[in-house]
């Protein structure tokens, strides 16, 4: 972890074009206010110092300040747009996990059925599709050709809500076509690791016995072959998060979504590092933090495992 | 099976023989020989490009802005009235070039780090699998986007950072077959017989650890001909060369989505599906050869 | 006094659709089992055992299906019965103790539970916590600590996970358990432990066993009456004494001369040559033909016939046919 952010620390000096530049020509500052920015942002002293204190000042859990923003990195990213990213984060990996087990379950349970392999061959296209043509795709059918949906943003702009209620259906209305590719394109690799382990499942002695002793299909299947089935699933879930922040990335850019993803993409281009360690340092906590919350999940739904 | 003791599988039998039994039961795969097929359209389009496009994809205004599929533009043309057709039988080029090389390295950077680890074992294995969790846990796309961005957009850069984010996988999966080779009959006689560490690894691990490693290079292929694309999608790619991505990224940018050509946006998405779809049915016809425990029992 | 029939098999075939050809695993069995009895099945791996197990609990795994014949089961024929019918039956008349009793345990559920659900979903009780003095009853029959009810499996040893699956067998007091090979991957004393809470069971509740294995010396010791299957036919049937003390068809001497004797006499060992047959092309006439030493020209021509000594006492053999007959 602490070497961790030693790297990044160092990568992100390395980059080339400087940041002050860059806002210089935004902003037609002076040299002299210029230089009084530079020695605000520490940036005139040499890199060794400016690490210390940077480590100095992370561990005060005071992360920089953002060069673009023009404040500290920490409300930066805690703000809306975390918020934003979680909404279509969770509800569509909530989404895509769902479907995608209750699919490989029951396709593994019919194996070599029409239908299996009809699921099977739909879940290997939905895996190849790129995450960002997919969600042009969705705009251009469901937003431009027909009005179903708004084409960017997390709410329509400059309007005025009569409540919470419409506050919150205009969001989801907003919601809808980012989650649907997101959801769409997990989906098929859920199914797929779902559908592996069901099958091998199936083989095993207890699922014979739980037949034997005369209990329904429906119990059969879910109560003890699918039980079994969810630990891999869990764990892929978990490992996969550094995966999951790429497809928001992309997400996020095409449909505008005011989100993490659009933020480290906007950040690297206008080479904000304060803004970029910041992300980095809390995607990979929340990294570790999922696989943390894996082991949680493996034990409880594996006995013969305890911490 | 007494092979054990001999040499390890890949070198008995004449090559000939292997690749005949190779064929022979891949070839009773009908997913995996439908990728053979599609690949197959790709390399042509990538080779051929020149004899195969009707017009010079870089050449601007061969037809008007936006204009919609007709004879003479079968996907009609961009915004700056180049031929769509042209562009994505190019893109071909860099996303073969791009995938290939890129899972290639992986598979280098990987196997490399994944025998030696396995095979030495103490310190070096404890350093090298703490640096392999340290870039599991980075979170891949943005750490290319920054890396891209440090480097400068050129088709070499793109290759060298998505192999450098994608190795750890190969790794480890090498690192575990290595461990379990290690303890082998023909391992423990060659080094009885004198053999140096090295020799074993480069003889006697290597060719063992390489079809499990295969099959997961050509799913390393689609994961980099699709962070390609995502990369050039964000404005990242190399200007230079003619990517499936980019395309997106202008088509994105310049309203095709609103003009009256929607093939702008379409064929580059379907050409990007065609090629991961080549690529995951190579995989999965590999996989039930490589791995016959998968294959359906009775 | 006639006894009370638990299963009766007439004419059973059960066949496997496979691409490789039909493999005809049981093909044409006639099986009789009493109220108390032990029976035993005995046959090399691969003879159809086990295929005919899974034909009595009405759950032949595809491609096989059950062609012909009559399973009886206390005076209902299961072949006629629906899927849901037959869920029904399954366990609460005629349970089943597996092979492997580690694997035939859900490694994710406790025990107890296992046991309970059965009860549950066969509307003996109709909420869990009823069941649960049931199962300490049963622990109690198996010689289990009742505490352990809520423990995993993975917290027991292979005998006490054993004698859980016992318990799991009483748990609808059925008329039959059926107790395929339930002694391997077991230890010899545990075996022998097993064997003993079986029999005690037996004792007790008066449940029929039919007990399928290919441990001859077992055989000897536990059970009442034998059957003889080879190549999906039965051979030879006999109570436990006769088929020991004389055995009449040349595959039962073979076996039983294979396994060698501490007590009694000294016999010769007599090894089986050959292999059993490929199941989808069985040879022509008595099955045994290519490997009997006493084989006669018509053993590779016609079936052998089925000669009657008794009630429950046959043998399909040439030997034993009037001299007209084998013509």
């Amino acid at each position: 972890m602490f070497l961790f952010i030693t790297i990044m620390f160092f990568i992100f000096r390395l980059m080339p074009g400087n940041p002050i530049g860059l806002i210089l020509e935004q902003y037609n500052l002076t040299p002299e206010a210029a230089q009084r920015l530079i020695h605000l942002w520490g940036l005139d002293k040499p890199v060794w110092q400016q690490y210390l204190i940077y480590i100095k000042n992370l561990l005060k859990g005071d992360m920089g300040i953002s060069y673009v923003y023009n404040a500290p990195v920490s409300s930066v990213i805690f703000s809306r747009k975390l918020l934003n990213t979680l909404a279509l984060l969770i509800s569509a990996h909530g989404m895509a996990l769902l479907i995608g087990m209750i699919l490989g379950v029951w396709a593994a349970w019919r194996r070599g059925t029409p239908i299996d392999i009809g699921t099977l061959v739909t879940a290997l296209v939905l895996y190849t599709i790129p995450v960002f043509w997919l969600g042009l795709m969705l705009l251009m059918m469901f937003a431009v050709h027909v009005h179903w949906f708004p084409l960017s943003g997390t709410i329509t702009p400059a309007r005025s809500y009569k409540d919470i209620l419409q506050y919150i259906g205009d969001y989801l209305w907003h919601l809808t076509l980012p989650m649907i590719s997101i959801t769409l394109i997990r989906l098929g690799g859920d199914f797929l690791i779902m559908r592996n382990t069901m099958i091998n499942v199936v083989r095993e002695d207890y699922i014979t016995t739980a037949i034997a002793k005369g209990l329904p299909e429906k119990i059969v299947v879910w109560k003890h072959a699918a039980r079994n089935a969810l630990l891999p699933i869990v764990t892929m879930a978990g490992l996969d998060m550094a995966f999951v922040v790429s497809g928001a990335v992309l997400t996020e850019t095409v449909f505008g979504w005011d989100g993490i993803g659009k933020l480290t993409y906007e950040a690297a281009i206008n080479r904000d590092y304060p803004v970029l360690q910041g992300l980095f340092f809390i995607l990979v906590v929340v990294v570790l933090l999922a696989n943390f919350l894996t082991d949680l999940m493996y034990a409880y739904l594996d006995p013969r495992v305890r911490y | 099976m007494s092979g054990d003791v001999s040499r390890p599988g890949l070198r008995k039998g004449g090559i000939i023989e292997k690749t005949k039994e190779f064929w022979r039961v891949y070839s009773r795969i009908r997913v995996g020989k439908i990728g053979l097929v599609l690949l197959l359209i790709y390399v042509v389009m990538a080779v051929f490009a020149p004899w195969i496009a009707p017009y010079n994809p870089r050449a601007i205004l061969v037809g008007k802005h936006f204009e919609p599929p007709s004879w003479k533009h079968p996907l009609g043309t961009d915004e700056m009235g180049r031929d769509i057709l042209s562009e994505v039988i190019y893109g071909a080029r860099t996303s073969l070039l791009v995938g290939i090389l890129a899972a290639l390295l992986t598979m280098v950077i990987g196997t490399a780090i994944g025998i030696a680890s396995g095979y030495i074992g103490g310190i070096t294995d404890d350093l090298l699998m703490r640096l392999t969790d340290l870039f599991l846990v980075i979170p891949g796309l943005p750490f290319i986007i920054v890396l891209s961005v440090i480097l400068g957009a050129s088709i070499w850069n793109i290759i060298l950072v998505i192999a450098l984010i994608a190795w750890p996988g190969t790794a480890r999966l090498v690192r575990s077959e290595t461990l379990s080779l290690k303890e082998r009959m023909f391992v423990h006689a060659s080094r009885v017989a004198g053999a140096s560490d090295f020799y074993i690894m480069v003889h006697h691990i290597l060719p063992n650890v390489l079809p499990i490693v295969s099959a997961t290079m050509v799913l390393n292929v689609t994961r980099a001909i699709i962070l390609e694309a995502g990369l050039s999608f964000l404005g990242l790619g190399d200007p230079t060369a003619i990517s499936w991505g980019t395309m997106l990224y202008f088509a994105d940018k310049e309203g095709a989505m609103l003009s009256p050509n929607p093939y702008y946006i379409i064929a580059p998405g379907v050409a990007l599906m065609g090629i991961g779809l080549a690529f995951v049915f190579i995989s999965y016809a590999l996989d039930e050869v490589v791995n016959p425990k998968l294959r359906q029992r009775r | 006094m006639p006894r009370k029939e638990v299963l009766r098999i007439e004419k059973l075939k059960t066949h496997y659709y496979t691409l490789g050809g039909i493999v005809k695993a049981v093909d044409g069995v006639d099986l009789r089992v009493y109220k108390g009895e032990l029976v035993a099945l005995v046959g090399e791996s691969g003879c159809g055992k086990s295929t005919l197990a899974f034909s009595i609990m009405g759950m032949v795994p595809p491609p096989g299906r059950i062609v012909s014949g009559k399973i009886y089961l206390s005076d209902i024929n299961l072949v006629e019965l629906s899927d849901e019918e037959l869920r029904k039956i399954r366990w609460s008349k005629v349970s089943m103790v597996f092979q492997g009793a580690m694997n035939s345990l859900n490694p994710v559920m406790k025990v107890g539970d296992q046991i309970i659900e059965a009860m549950l979903y066969h509307d003996v009780i109709s909420r869990p916590e009823e069941g649960r003095s049931t199962v300490k009853h049963l622990f109690e029959l198996v010689g289990l600590d009742p505490n352990r009810i809520d423990s995993y499996p993975h917290e027991l040893s292979g005998g006490m996970k054993q004698r859980v699956v016992i318990a799991m067998a009483m748990a609808l007091n059925p008329d039959l358990i059926i107790a395929d090979e339930p002694t391997t991957a077991l230890d010899v004393t545990t075996q022998a432990k097993i064997m003993e809470v079986l029999k005690d069971v037996q004792k007790k509740t008066g449940v029929s066993i039919l007990l399928i294995t290919h441990d001859l010396p077992l055989v000897a010791e536990v059970s009442d009456r034998v059957y003889i299957m080879y190549a999906g036919k039965i051979v030879e049937t006999g109570d436990v004494f006769t088929i020991f003390k004389s055995p009449r068809h040349p595959y039962t001497q073979g076996l039983i001369g294979a396994v060698p004797s501490i007590r009694g006499p000294k016999k010769k060992l007599v090894a089986l040559p050959g292999e059993p047959p490929d199941l989808r092309f069985p040879p022509p006439g008595c099955r045994f033909h290519p490997r009997c030493s006493k084989a006669m020209d018509i053993c590779g021509k016609k079936e052998p016939p089925r000669i009657e000594f008794g009630p429950d006492d046959f043998v399909s053999c040439w030997l034993f046919a009037k001299e007209g007959e084998r013509k």
